[in-house]
């Protein structure tokens, strides 16, 4: 056992010695990934959507139609803004409005559109936005009715006439199941980057070592062949745990990014650590000179990426690469993670994500120990 | 291969096999052959080294020294013969390794890590620590001379520094029996005066050397007997003075004058214009007779034999182009 912690601990200055390679795989690319992506995804998660902004032209300038623009402007999904019709065309055609109403002249808002007269209004839209003009008619139409409504009510004289009756609303729990924030779906992508780079580099390492004459040299002491794999396995995952560990506190610190099921955090880490260990022996053996490993192992962390969902969070991804995605150990180290941050999985819900993992990271790895003795003294 | 396991000591005669005879070895090797495919390396080699001596591996590229250390420290499997060292006949065991010093011929040295570093490492591979694993490593510092430049990385040093580094990894953990791949390689003189008066240190020391090497003058000052290496074979093998004795032939002296001789037939050996050359045992005896026909001497110079000429009379070939 000593022999393998000389190994890791030379394996780990020399990884040290590389400065550049060391802070960027370390420090600088995960956390570029983790707030740049934080970052620019910000606005999908946060919080309700913002009201939809739309414009009222007002023709008829009426009483009548001031009566019903106060109401629209008291609907909670509408932010209303009084354009003339030009300037809101423009600010539609622009994408600076959703969309736009129009109050015909003679604006009355009476009973009969109930029994198939026309609405004296028109809606103006961006014909591709569907959904949001659905929405928007659906908030004209429930406008129409409470200022009906409120007609009568004024009408007989405190005596309630018709009345919509509320749609009950279920209120969900739903804050600890989501997300609070980008930076915790991204915080696991950066981690998860770090942890492709470094298993890049670690091969290259390895390879490096056997181009060398050190690999001899090593061979010729008196350890053993497992030594020395050893050596190289463990050095790489304490520099895997020092990524997850350092991203993990960094994210906690300063972006929010929640540590919500501790005893999930203890089971993803070194799961995780011990698939990349895998991954890298297999990587190692991808070529016979370090730059070809290099290009090798980069093409083979790309595509497991891309399917596992590390290039783009998976919430925005095709249905089809989800399924494909699950043959991708990346996901699953997502999903580690994510459990651990934010989807509040229980010990049990963690077996499946960390069982596949160390299964996919001992076949990895036996594929390459096995093929690196085969080829080398 | 031998099965044995006994331990052979020196103090202990004790043979674990019947073919090697009883003497207190430290490494026998007994028609070892090697081949790469259709190309034999290595044909059969026979040799010894009792404890203490120098053992010198002499031959042109290719001639298989690299191949039979290799074996030698367990890096290749022999493919056959018999290999005995300390009386263990299996190199790749951490026991047997453990007393086994190993220079490499391609450097093995971390250019990432300072001088200190890189000995440390290997000592800890050799189970060295704490107080001894410090005095060793200084002590390798200073015999490599690079005691100063100890905290810099290797890769700022020279090749000649680096070769030296090399040679102070190799004996850092104070092995018995020290194997070194032409640890002259590549260096300028003064490196290479420096790494051969470290050997000589250590021979002294009582440390068992075997060592390869291209240059015959290394051979010559160093090895207590040389094997004479080429196309996977050993040519000869004795102490330098009877190989230089059986193989070498005589001395030649070349003595240009000032004017060509008068009466030829009073010199010894023959005349070629205006030089006389002669070929003697006795090069000595050869000037005082010159000087004694009183010829007038404008250049004297004397050839002695060395193994340079014993491989080109074996051979046809010179060792290095
Ligand atoms: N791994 C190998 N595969 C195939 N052939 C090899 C291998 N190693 C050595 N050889 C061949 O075996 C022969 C002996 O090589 P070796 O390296 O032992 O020579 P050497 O005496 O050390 O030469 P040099 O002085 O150049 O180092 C050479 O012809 C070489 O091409
Ligand atoms: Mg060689």
């Amino acid at each position: 056992m000593r022999t393998i912690f000389i190994i890791a601990g030379k394996d780990l200055l020399l990884r040290r010695r590389d400065r550049l390679g060391f802070f960027w795989w370390m420090v600088g690319f995960p956390l570029i990934i983790a707030v740049l992506i934080g970052t620019i995804f910000a606005g999908v998660l946060e919080g309700p959507a913002d009201p939809m902004a739309v414009a009222v032209v007002d023709e008829d300038s009426s009483a009548s139609s001031k009566a019903f623009l106060q109401t629209l402007r008291e609907s909670e999904g509408l932010l209303i803004r009084e354009l003339s019709l030009a300037d809101a065309r423009q600010a539609v055609r622009q994408g600076r409005l959703g969309g736009f109403i129009v109050l015909r002249k003679n604006f009355v808002c009476s009973p009969a559109i109930l029994w198939g007269e026309p609405l004296p209004l028109a809606i103006g839209m961006d014909p591709s936005r569907a959904a949001e003009s659905a929405y928007l008619r659906a908030m004209v139409q429930q406008a129409v009715i409470r200022h009906l409504r409120d007609q009568w009510v004024v009408d007989s004289a405190g005596r309630e006439g018709v009345r919509l009756g509320d749609i009950e609303t279920i209120a969900l729990d739903t804050s600890s199941a989501r997300p609070r924030s980008s930076f915790e779906i991204c915080f696991p992508l950066g981690i998860l980057w770090g942890l492709m780079g470094l298993a890049a580099e670690f091969a290259m390492g390895i390879v490096h070592e056997r181009e060398a004459g050190t690999w001899l040299r090593l061979r010729a002491a008196p350890i053993r062949r497992a030594h020395v794999l050893g050596g190289n396995g463990v050095a790489c995952l304490v520099a895997c745990l020092g990524v997850m560990v350092f991203l993990l506190v960094v994210g906690r610190l300063f972006f929010g990014v929640r540590w919500q099921s501790p005893a999930a955090l203890v089971m993803a880490l070194p799961c995780i650590g011990l698939f990349f260990v895998g991954l890298t022996m297999l990587l190692s053996v991808l070529g016979r000179t370090e730059s070809s490993v290099g290009g090798a192992a980069w093409a083979c962390l790309l595509v497991m990426a891309v399917l596992g969902g590390g290039m783009v969070p998976q919430m925005f991804m095709p249905e089809w690469i989800n399924v494909a995605g699950n043959l991708s150990p990346i996901k699953w180290a997502i999903l580690a993670l994510e459990g651990a941050i934010w989807r509040g999985f229980s010990v049990a819900e963690m077996v499946r994500p960390c069982g596949v993992l160390l299964a996919q990271g001992l076949i990895c790895g036996a594929a390459g120990v096995a093929v690196s003795s085969r080829s080398s003294p | 291969m031998l099965r044995s396991r006994i331990r052979l000591t020196p103090e202990k005669l004790v043979t674990n096999h019947r073919r090697f005879l009883i003497l207190p070895c430290m490494i026998q090797v007994c028609r070892l052959a090697k081949r790469f495919g259709g190309l034999t390396a290595v044909d059969g080699i026979d040799f010894e080294i009792p404890p203490g001596q120098t053992f010198g591996l002499l031959g042109p590229n290719g001639a298989g020294k690299t191949t039979t250390i290799h074996m030698l420290v367990g890096l290749l499997r022999p493919d056959g013969g018999e290999i005995c060292i300390q009386g263990d006949s299996d190199p790749t065991r951490p026991a047997v390794r453990q007393h086994m010093g190993v220079a490499p011929q391609a450097l093995s040295l971390y250019e990432d890590l300072t001088a200190t570093e890189n000995l440390a490492f290997f000592a800890r591979l050799y189970g060295l620590r704490g107080r001894r694993l410090r005095e060793r490593v200084a002590i390798a510092l200073r015999r490599a001379g690079l005691f100063e430049r100890r905290r810099d990385r290797v890769k700022t040093f020279s090749g000649g520094m680096k070769r030296r580094l090399h040679l102070a990894c190799a004996l850092v953990h104070e092995p018995s029996v020290l194997l070194l791949d032409e640890p002259t390689i590549g260096v300028d003189p003064q490196a290479r005066h420096h790494i051969l008066a470290d050997i000589e240190a250590l021979k002294q020391e009582g440390c068992t050397i075997l060592f390869t090497t291209h240059y015959m003058e290394e051979a010559q000052r160093l090895c207590d007997r040389v094997a004479i290496m080429d196309h996977g074979r050993i040519l000869v093998m004795d102490t330098v003075p009877n190989i230089l004795a059986q193989h070498g032939g005589r001395a030649v002296v070349r003595a240009e004058l000032d004017h060509p001789p008068t009466d030829p037939d009073s010199l010894p050996g023959h005349v070629e214009g205006d030089s006389v050359i002669v070929e003697t045992d006795r090069p000595f005896e050869a000037v005082k007779q010159l000087a004694a026909a009183g010829v007038s001497i404008r250049n004297l110079s004397l050839h002695q034999p060395d193994l340079e000429t014993v491989f080109l009379k074996l051979t046809g070939r010179r060792l290095r182009d």
